[in-house]
């Protein structure tokens, strides 16, 4: 804290620190916390919650009933009960309320017999009343709706242990898919970085590099869809495949390749092999050449040049090229949307997204998530100990 | 510009791992001296002019400046300027607004800070050069854009940390003199730091020697070259011969020290007693070689054999060994010396009033 | 096409062998063509079959030059809507991550205390989670605390999240090559420790913050999975991308496939030109 006033003084520190302290809260810490609160809270939406909604829709339905009756009161010349629906629809979080359904304006239909003035005043200002009436009510449970007290909250494990098999099952895969997916990168990119790192001139260095470079920083949509288009029933292979006279376009033959989980795979590992190059190769590069010579001199094998002393040097490169070529795999939703168009099984990154919008279970959602963060930890945790590397080498 | 004294009261410096870089250490510097602290790196000079200059805080005692305690004052509220020792030159920043910079601090108008930096930059002839960027400049202007620098905020006390260091032997020996000279006109106290003796010796009023932290010495030139008070003083500034061995018999000003090569005396500056271990310190221009009648006033004399004897144009230096013990003369060539050769027996000798008896602490 | 050709030259072998094959090259460099044959020919692929009147984007079969599906790009009112969108986060989050960022390194490398690392981990963990759930998170953070639906300014959020970790990294880097001794010669001179920063230490950041902002702008606009979480019902110019790639294939994703191209290939070899010169 010295170190840091007399560096930059009180009130720049304090700025500082005020900066940090929201990145660190407001976009890490708090955002996080808020899925974790999610992933473990469960709404009992059969309870209380739901004999709500109920109530609120019937009151709906009654104020409706109050505005056609007092519009035929009104107007009874009006023979057309098609206003424009005068309910606004909920407010903020609360669930939608029901439309009104047709039906309901036929009620009023032509029910406008309009007899005694007195009566009729009467009866609209009764109409009146109660529609005030119902109101005040809708806002009120409306209010106990969205308030705490009537969603029946709990705290369990639930959204973890109901996960489906299905569900399980593709979490599972998933984790199996990536881990090949690192695994198999690894292997693609150990030669290409090491030839690129101990290039013999600087301008072929230059060049690989650019060589390299340029993939990298198209954007991972682009490259995903270079493969569907060769990947597609209409695509490269199977024109190939066609002129090669094995399948015939014109019946309509053609495999689909896309739909299937390996597509997704072989597209994920185009995808993220470049994530592995890189940090490789910037370990590799800072290897004195020399080591190398002198083992060779000693008339070590080019295997054991490569496991003794170059990948034991590469070993941070290769523990953050895991990581990143892991977590992206995992949580990568660009690849099986993209690939599959919905043909192939989902994959866990998928089924997250299907529970946030499609299933609107926030809940269970946020669990998926946590689950998938959880992986991806342990998969972390574990690089770093099988490396021996701390997170000071793996995020530079 | 007007020089202020520096007072050290009692300040150390211990580092929270336990080292001491500093021990419990009282100093007052002149106002308008220049003042060097001589050292072996690490000896903690270094951190001496850190808490001068306001950034490290003593551990105990205190700092005082013109007589006002700097306690609880930082680096940049302090009448000091710290040159630095890579210069810390702004490497963004053109000459002129290097120079500037402390008046750009302290909100002087544009104007008026430009007429300033341009004044000091001709004080160290460097006129013309502020457009340029430090990086365009030799290594001598550099130094001297530093100096101009630390003289624009007009301090009362200039702190030098080895400034010299990084310019090649031709130049350093230029800059001494150019430094003195700007010292002289200016009037500031200069606290110089440098563990090269000639640097402290040739351009200081007064020099301190420094060693683990502590400060072995204080005197002027003289003082500090033909009577040094410890063992470290000796030998750290110049070369000596030592010969060790214990005190056998003193008088009011000599001591006789009993040594493998027989009985030898000097000026017995700790008062040693009968008993004491000792070091007998000569310098080797003192020690004669004692030939053909040359042994006259010479009242220590020690046999010695020629292993060397190096030309070096005024001077003659005659590598020697006696008992074992290697003993070094610097004598001057006056061309009708004793035609001497290597592995050839020579009597060597003293005077009494050339040598300094001091305690053995080791 | 020209980075494949130009590619191949650079392949010739390292040392020239006593008079012997040295077949571990050899093997090398044939492995290093079939790496870039496989990384440029879908590529390759693509931008061809933007220039084809297929409506079915195809590099095979050939039914004649066309310019037509970039000239219609402008025209689609989603994708430029969506490029608007884009822009407008890009904005945010670089105003977003910078100051983020340059203020987690300064702490960062000047705060000696144990909590130091620990505060490390955190400010850079969002690079080492998965997208979606940064997305994820975002989303729910806002919507329950604030109400604030997901949409433009939770992208931002969330991107900036990660984002502001990769500037960080980039100042942190910085700020090891900076020489402290200059900030020390600062207030030796008078200089308060924040006419310091502004005078000394902003300038010397200065490249960086250029260089963080402009890495900060393509990540912005490249995010997809992120930002898909994130964006809510209102869509970016890759979103948009991705949707329509889910709806079927149309030239003129291979149009827009193309500009990317062209600008990454534009960037990239500048940028290897000019560090170069520089040496």
């Amino acid at each position: 804290m010295d170190g840091l006033y007399r560096s930059f003084g009180r009130p720049l520190t304090f700025g500082l620190f005020v900066t940090v302290a929201l990145w660190l809260f407001g976009l890490i810490l708090l955002p996080q916390l808020s899925m974790i609160q999610r992933a473990f809270q469960v709404e009992d939406r059969g309870g209380v919650s739901a004999q709500l909604s109920v109530e609120i829709e019937k009151l709906y339905v009654r104020q409706f009933e109050i505005d056609q009756q007092l519009r035929a009161i009104e107007q009874p010349a009006a023979a057309q009960p098609t206003a424009p629906s005068p309910f606004a629809p909920s407010v903020g979080g609360a669930p939608a309320a029901p439309s009104p359904n047709d039906p309901f304006a036929g009620l009023s239909a032509g029910k406008a017999p309009a007899a005694d003035p007195v009566e009729t005043e009467k009866k609209r200002q009764a109409l009146i009343a109660e529609r005030a009436d119902v109101v005040a009510r809708i806002g009120e449970l409306e209010a106990r709706e969205s308030g705490p007290a009537a969603v029946d909250l709990r705290y369990s494990l639930e959204n973890f242990t109901s996960m489906t098999a299905v569900h399980f099952q593709i979490f599972i895969a998933t984790l199996f898919y990536a881990l090949c997916v690192t695994v198999l990168a690894f292997l693609v990119c150990y030669p290409v970085a090491y030839a690129v790192a101990m290039a013999g001139t600087p301008d072929r260095a230059a060049l690989l590099l650019l060589a390299l470079v340029i993939p990298y920083a198209i954007n991972e949509l682009l490259r995903i869809f270079a493969w569907v288009m060769i990947l597609e029933r209409q695509g490269l292979i199977n024109s190939v495949l066609d002129w090669l006279g094995i399948i015939d376009f014109a019946a309509g033959e053609g495999f689909r390749f896309v739909a299937s989980n390996g597509a997704v795979f072989a597209v994920m590992v185009y995808a993220y092999v470049l994530f592995m190059v890189f940090p490789i190769y910037n370990t590799v590069e800072t290897l004195d050449r020399n080591q190398i010579e002198a083992a060779r001199d000693l008339g070590a094998s080019t295997w054991r040049i490569h496991t003794r002393i170059v990948i034991p040097h590469a070993k941070p490169g290769i523990a953050v090229g895991a990581i990143m070529t892991f977590m992206l795999s995992a949580g990568s939703i660009a690849v099986p949307e993209i690939v599959g168009r919905g043909m192939h099984p989902d994959w866990f990154s998928q089924v997250i997204y299907r529970r946030f919008f499609e299933a609107d279970s926030w809940n269970e959602g946020a669990a998926y998530s946590l689950s998938l963060l959880a992986a991806c930890m342990v998969f972390i945790l574990a690089v770093m100990a099988v490396f021996k590397v701390g997170i000071r080498d793996i995020a530079r | 510009m007007h020089g202020q004294d520096v007072t050290l009261n009692g300040v150390s410096m211990r580092y929270p791992n336990g080292f001491v870089a500093v021990e419990p250490t009282d100093l007052t510097i002149r106002a308008g001296e220049f003042f060097s602290i001589l050292g072996p790196s690490g000896c903690g000079k270094t951190t001496i002019l850190r808490m001068i200059s306001g950034f490290l805080d003593p551990t105990t005692g205190s700092v005082a400046i013109g007589g006002r305690p700097m306690e609880g004052i930082g680096p940049n509220h302090r009448p000091t300027a710290l040159i630095f020792q890579n210069l810390a030159l702004f490497p963004l920043m053109t000459v002129r607004e290097n120079v500037a910079f402390g008046l750009e601090a302290r909100g002087m108008a544009k104007a008026e800070r430009r007429r300033r930096a341009d004044e000091l930059l001709s004080l160290v002839a460097l006129d013309g050069q502020g457009g340029k960027r430090p990086g365009e400049l030799s290594g001598g202007q550099r130094q001297r854009v530093a100096v101009a620098r630390a003289l624009a905020v007009e301090p009362a006390v200039l702190l030098l940390d080895e400034p010299l260091s990084a310019l090649d032997l031709k130049l350093r020996q230029h800059m001494r003199a150019e430094l003195k000279d700007i010292q002289r006109k200016t009037g500031v106290t200069f606290i110089y730091i440098t563990h090269d003796q000639g640097e402290a010796l040739t351009m200081s009023d007064r020099v301190a020697v420094m060693n683990r932290g502590r400060i072995e010495q204080v005197g002027d030139a003289d003082e500090i070259y033909n009577a040094p008070s410890t063992a470290f003083a000796a030998t750290f500034v110049g070369e000596q011969n030592r010969f060790s061995g214990t005190v056998v018999e003193t008088d009011s000003e000599t001591a006789l020290i009993e040594t493998p090569l027989g009985r030898l005396s000097g000026i017995n500056r700790h008062g040693l007693k009968r008993g004491d271990n000792a070091h007998l310190f000569i310098r080797p221009e003192r020690m004669a070689v004692a030939l053909n009648g040359a042994a006259a006033g010479l009242d220590n004399r020690v046999e010695a054999q020629l292993e060397r004897r190096d030309l070096e144009g005024p001077f003659l230096n005659l590598l020697m060994r006696a008992g074992g013990h290697p003993v070094t003369l610097h004598v001057t060539n006056a061309g009708d010396g004793p035609a001497l050769a290597p592995g050839q027996p020579v009597p060597v000798g003293f005077r009494r009033k050339d040598a300094i008896v001091l305690r053995a602490e080791d | 096409m020209t980075d494949q050709t130009a590619a191949i030259p650079a392949l010739a072998p390292l040392r020239k062998g006593r008079g012997t094959v040295d077949w571990g090259e050899v093997i090398l460099n044939g492995y290093l063509l079939l790496f870039f044959a496989w990384m440029f020919l879908p590529l390759i692929l693509m931008v061809l079959a933007a220039f084809n009147a297929n409506p079915t984007p195809s590099a095979t079969e050939w039914q004649g030059f066309t310019l037509e599906w970039f000239a219609r790009l402008p025209q689609d009112e989603r994708f430029m809507q969506g490029l608007a969108h884009s822009l407008i986060i890009a904005a945010g989050v670089i105003a977003t991550a910078i100051p983020m960022g340059l203020a987690g390194a300064l702490i960062l490398s000047r705060m000696q205390s144990r909590a130091n690392t620990f505060l490390y981990t955190l400010l850079v963990s969002p690079v080492l989670t998965p997208g979606i759930v940064l997305g994820a998170t975002t989303m729910i953070f806002w919507r329950d605390l604030f109400g604030v639906q997901a949409g433009l300014f939770t992208t931002i959020m969330a991107q900036a999240a990660f984002i502001a970790a990769y500037c960080m990294l980039m100042f942190m880097a910085r700020l090891q090559r900076q020489d402290r001794v200059l900030e020390e010669a600062a207030l030796d001179l008078g200089a308060s420790p924040f006419f310091a920063f502004r005078r000394v230490t902003l300038p010397f950041l200065m490249p960086t913050v250029l260089t963080a902002a402009f890495i900060a702008f393509l990540q912005s606009i490249e995010n997809y999975n992120t930002t898909f979480f994130a964006i809510g019902g209102s869509w970016t110019l890759v979103t948009e991308i991705g949707s329509r790639m889910r709806f079927g294939l149309s030239p003129m994703i291979n149009a827009i496939g193309v500009i990317f191209i062209a600008i990454t290939v534009i960037v990239a070899v500048t940028h290897t030109l000019v560090i170069r010169k520089r040496k």
